[in-house]
């Protein structure tokens, strides 16, 4: 049953890009070996915050876990992209990832869910200034995203005749208000399927103006939202796991990695980039501080 | 801190000396009467990095007022600290963190008074105490409830 591969989505997304504290991170949890499969990235656009030397000399930004996917350069019509091919002529798309903007000039494609004949059906774009929305009719939701911060994208998507739906939110950059809200209904989209998702530089060439943008923590399912996962829970649950808390223990990791940001050890396994720049600093702790004083549920921040 | 509220604290103390184990114990006290405010001190083991207490004011409403400037009032040079209300204002929060992973020192660690002030009659009730290790490693901790 289609659930079932949907459900393996989320699953090889998280071994792609979260669940891996203890060994190397890589992307053959995706699908690159199949005709038509992930384009123009390779073993080297997956890593942690360590490589290189360091976040400061050319180590990964990552939102959750120890992994991300990095988007440092164009590469023409043919993109830079991992695919997900598990979908099956689907009616009903939830999905969710963590998205970092870097600095782009010119429009790139950083999501798509196709059909089985290459239409967008969910279509996600990024301009350096703006982020639009889209699918295959109704209206474009565009606003205005930050350079260089994480945003968590969160979409809903269904097909049907006159009560078709794309919904979501798209928040981030240390806010606790959503950057923007897509919500177009009434679609008379029967007949639309989703079959695969792109993830990365789906299309489009920018400039990347000598940054990166970064891709975290996508999990799709069919019917039930994957949800947002909390900002500044760095750990605090069993074996340094995140526990959806906000506490002193949080501070504690979050202090390790901060003090000694090569070591593999000690990065911890949640979300410590409290006010989502991509930098894991004291103003991380600074900013988090006042929210677990107030008693503020993750929820809420 | 008032003489109720050092005289309960102190006996507190007291008695987990001759009782607390290898962990990290919170002491919790209030004024005798009026319970209109509290003391806390920790006993550590010397492995403690940071700790984390919520102290639910029961009994409160809006008009309750909170002098938090003797919370945390005596931090080594090693850690921070700040003690906060929760917006509905039933709970002060206490938080002590290093920014090296410093540990704090064993033994006695004062952590300070909290006086409340309010139209109605209100009462203390420790809900989480929490002690952190290096790199936020959770260690044992426990209370101890002197409060009336």
């Amino acid at each position: 049953m289609n659930h079932k591969a949907l459900l393996g989505t989320a699953i090889a997304a998280a071994l792609m890009f979260g669940a891996q504290a203890a060994s190397a991170c890589v992307i053959s949890a995706w699908a690159p070996v199949q005709a038509g499969g992930s384009q123009g990235v390779s073993a080297a656009d997956a890593g942690d915050p360590t490589v290189g030397g360091g976040p400061t000399a050319g180590g990964f930004k990552r939102y959750s876990g120890s992994c991300s996917l990095r988007v440092n350069s164009a590469n023409g019509a043919t993109g830079r992209y991992v695919l997900d091919s598990t979908p099956g002529a689907e009616t009903s798309y939830r999905v969710r990832f963590m998205y970092f903007t870097g600095n782009l000039s010119g429009t790139a494609d950083i999501f798509q869910a196709r059909n089985s004949g290459g239409t967008n059906i969910i279509r996600v774009t990024h301009d350096g200034t703006n982020m639009s929305v889209s699918t295959t009719s109704g209206s474009t939701a565009t606003f205005a995203v930050n350079d260089n911060a994480w945003y968590t994208v969160e979409l809903a998507w269904a097909s049907a005749a006159g009560t078709g739906s794309l919904t979501g939110t798209v928040r981030g950059a240390g806010s606790t208000t959503a950057a923007g809200t897509i919500n177009i209904t009434g679609l008379n989209n029967g007949s639309d399927r989703i079959d695969e998702a792109r993830l990365g530089l789906a299309a489009g060439t920018p400039n990347f103006n000598s940054t990166a943008i970064y891709f975290d923590e996508f999990d799709s399912r069919r019917t039930q939202n994957p949800g947002r996962l909390c900002r500044g829970d760095a750990g605090g649950g069993a074996g340094g796991a995140p526990d959806g808390l906000l506490n002193v223990f949080d501070i504690g990791a979050m202090v390790g990695e901060i003090q000694a940001p090569t070591n593999p050890a000690n990065l911890v396994k949640g979300q410590p980039d409290f006010n989502e720049d991509g930098i894991l600093n004291v103003f991380d702790i600074g900013t988090m501080v006042p929210v677990i004083v107030a008693n503020t549920p993750c929820s809420a921040t | 801190m008032n003489r109720a509220i050092l005289f309960v604290a102190a006996a507190s103390l007291m008695a987990v000396a001759s009782t607390a184990s290898a962990g990290n114990d919170l002491i919790v006290a209030s004024a005798k009467s009026g319970a209109t405010a509290f003391s806390a001190d920790a006993v550590l083991d010397g492995e403690a990095v940071g700790l984390q207490f919520r102290i639910k004011v029961v009994g409160g409403s809006d008009k309750t007022r909170f002098m938090l400037d003797n919370c945390l009032k005596s931090l080594p040079k090693t850690h921070q600290g700040t003690c906060g209300v929760s917006s509905d204002k039933s709970i002060v929060t206490g938080l002590v963190y290093s920014l090296s992973n410093a540990k704090l020192p064993a033994g006695v660690f004062p952590l300070g008074t909290v006086h409340v002030t309010s139209g109605e009659k209100v009462s203390f009730e420790v809900v989480e105490f929490l002690v952190a290790g290096d790199a936020g490693r959770p260690l044992e901790a426990a209370v101890q409830n002197a409060l009336k």
